[in-house]
């Protein structure tokens, strides 16, 4: 081959860093179980992790120990009319025909129950472990080295959220149906209606979040499983030597890398070009 | 074994690249390999050619059209190619380069051309001998010339702050030239040099757009056919 250029575990490590100190983005949804809507967003970021090269023929790159971190945002909407059970003080109205005085009724008061919502942000981190093998691919004008990720399953538990939400549901309908007047020795009846209301789909709102977060990771050039990311690029027309150098009118001297191979030996990215 | 030797980059072009190199300049540049005093050049001056003044003749305020040319370059990097026959007291040792010439050297006989010499006064012109007439038809004659050499890589600074690698010969033999052998490994190497000055590559453009900042760390060397360089990525 004309050409060889070697890369180091180090160099690949420096080289993905870079890509890694890039890598962040967020995306949203919303979502409604029975009386419960939200809207939320998941954010991550990356950072760290270390990259080491699989000689061939596994040609690979394992990137270990990438710390996502990120937090979901957003807020849980919930009508309590869809609730808690339609309340009248006092729960039977009495009425009396009075004959040609009309009709006498007890007074009655029934509750119109207030709509709440509570706001999220919900941080979470977690580490994750990927394998990439190598491709030479032709982008036009450039030969590019790429990164083909192997599918992954990231592993993170967002259970430890569900209490946190618990809480704050419990503590906004708490808020809102204090105010009420004359139900006092039904508070913590109403309350416990909402909580295990909710408490039934908590598992299926931290799912929604879960599936965020991995469409979030899968935005992430690094981490996309349909487009392979470019780690290395050379360009198919080399300039060895530039215009104007050392004589101004002087043509720029050109080869073209009409091949280029990349396979990993001794640890190391080993690309090997061939010149016309 | 690992080729980047603790470094971040490792960076080989092979002597068949070089000599690639070496082709493709003179496709983009023909003047660096083709000197002449008009009329000996071909094709445009100062692109297809180098103009040379004419070469001075003693005696007369005249010179005759000669012309350099460089017909075939050969670079062949450690170790020696099976066929490389280096006269003495050459001898390809390591981290060397050897580089093999074939240069046509040509007079244009029968033609002078007034050299207009600076500063000489008129007084001072008299007594020396008008150029002679031009009743000898003039002719071209040439002389092919193999010139084998030898050298080691070279690193110096560029004005883009980053790091040229270039070639340098030490030692260059110039054979059947008999006496004048000094004298034409005198010209030959000057001559060379200065080539291989203006074939300087600047080692941080190959890998620019994919590493973004490289640094040379060691290097150049020449071993194993390949002039090699180490860098570090910034």
């Amino acid at each position: 081959m004309d050409t060889t250029l070697a890369v180091s575990e180090g160099g690949i490590n420096v080289v993905l860093k870079k890509a890694i100190a890039l890598a962040h983005t967020s995306s949203h949804d919303t979502a409604t179980w029975g009386p419960f809507f939200a809207s939320y967003t998941a954010s991550v970021a990356l950072a760290g992790g270390t990259a080491t090269l699989e000689n061939a023929p596994a040609n690979k790159l394992d990137l270990a120990g990438v710390n996502v971190s990120g937090a979901i945002t957003g807020s849980i909407g919930f009508d309590l009319g869809l609730i808690l059970p339609h309340i009248c003080i006092p729960p039977v109205r009495v009425c009396i025909d009075l004959g040609w005085f009309g009709e006498f009724c007890t007074p009655q008061f029934c509750i119109t129950w207030p709509h709440a919502d509570i706001t999220l942000s919900l941080p979470f981190a977690f580490n994750l472990d990927v394998s990439f093998g190598f491709r030479v691919d032709d982008l036009g004008s450039q030969w590019g080295i790429v990164l083909l990720i192997d599918p992954f399953s990231p592993r993170f538990d967002l259970t430890p959220m569900g209490p946190v939400i618990i809480a704050a549901i419990q503590a906004e309908v708490t808020s809102k149906l204090s105010g009420i007047p004359g139900i006092g020795p039904l508070l913590a009846d109403l309350i416990n209606t909402v909580i295990g209301a909710f408490t039934g789909v908590v598992s299926l709102v931290i799912g929604a979040f879960g599936a965020l977060i991995n469409a979030v990771l899968s935005l992430l050039d690094l981490l996309n499983v349909s487009i392979p990311f470019t780690l290395l690029k050379f360009d198919k027309q080399q300039t060895f030597i530039p215009a104007n150098v050392p004589l101004g009118g002087d043509a720029p001297v050109n080869l073209t890398l009409a091949a280029l191979t990349a396979n990993v030996l001794d640890h190391e990215l080993i690309a090997e070009g061939q010149l016309a | 074994m690992a080729l980047t030797l603790g470094h971040h980059v490792f960076a080989g072009l092979h002597e068949d690249a070089v000599n690639k190199l070496l082709r493709a300049y003179q496709a983009a540049r023909p003047k660096y390999f083709f000197y002449a005093c008009p009329p000996l050049g071909a094709g445009t001056p100062s692109i297809d050619f180098w103009i040379l003044p004419p070469l001075p003749v003693p005696g007369t305020n005249s010179g005759i059209p000669f012309s350099v040319r460089i017909l075939r370059a050969r670079v062949d990097f450690v170790p020696a190619d099976a066929g490389l026959a280096l006269p003495a007291p050459l001898a390809l040792g390591a981290n060397q380069f050897a580089v093999l010439l074939t240069i046509e050297v040509c007079f244009m006989c029968g033609l002078l051309i007034e050299i207009p010499v600076p500063r000489e006064t008129e007084r001072n012109k008299e007594g020396r001998q008008p150029a002679p007439r031009h009743d000898e038809r003039p002719h071209i004659e040439c002389a092919r010339l193999s010139i084998w050499a030898v050298g080691h890589p070279i690193s110096t600074s560029n004005s883009h702050g980053g790091r040229d690698i270039g070639l340098r010969v030490d030692h260059i033999v110039v054979k059947d030239v008999g006496a004048l052998e000094p004298l034409f490994e005198c010209y030959f190497e000057t001559m060379l040099n200065s080539l291989l000055d203006a074939l300087r590559y600047p080692v941080e453009r190959f890998a620019l757009g994919a590493f973004g900042s490289l640094g040379l760390v060691d290097g150049p060397r020449i071993a194993d056919d390949q002039l090699k360089v180490w860098a570090d990525i910034f």
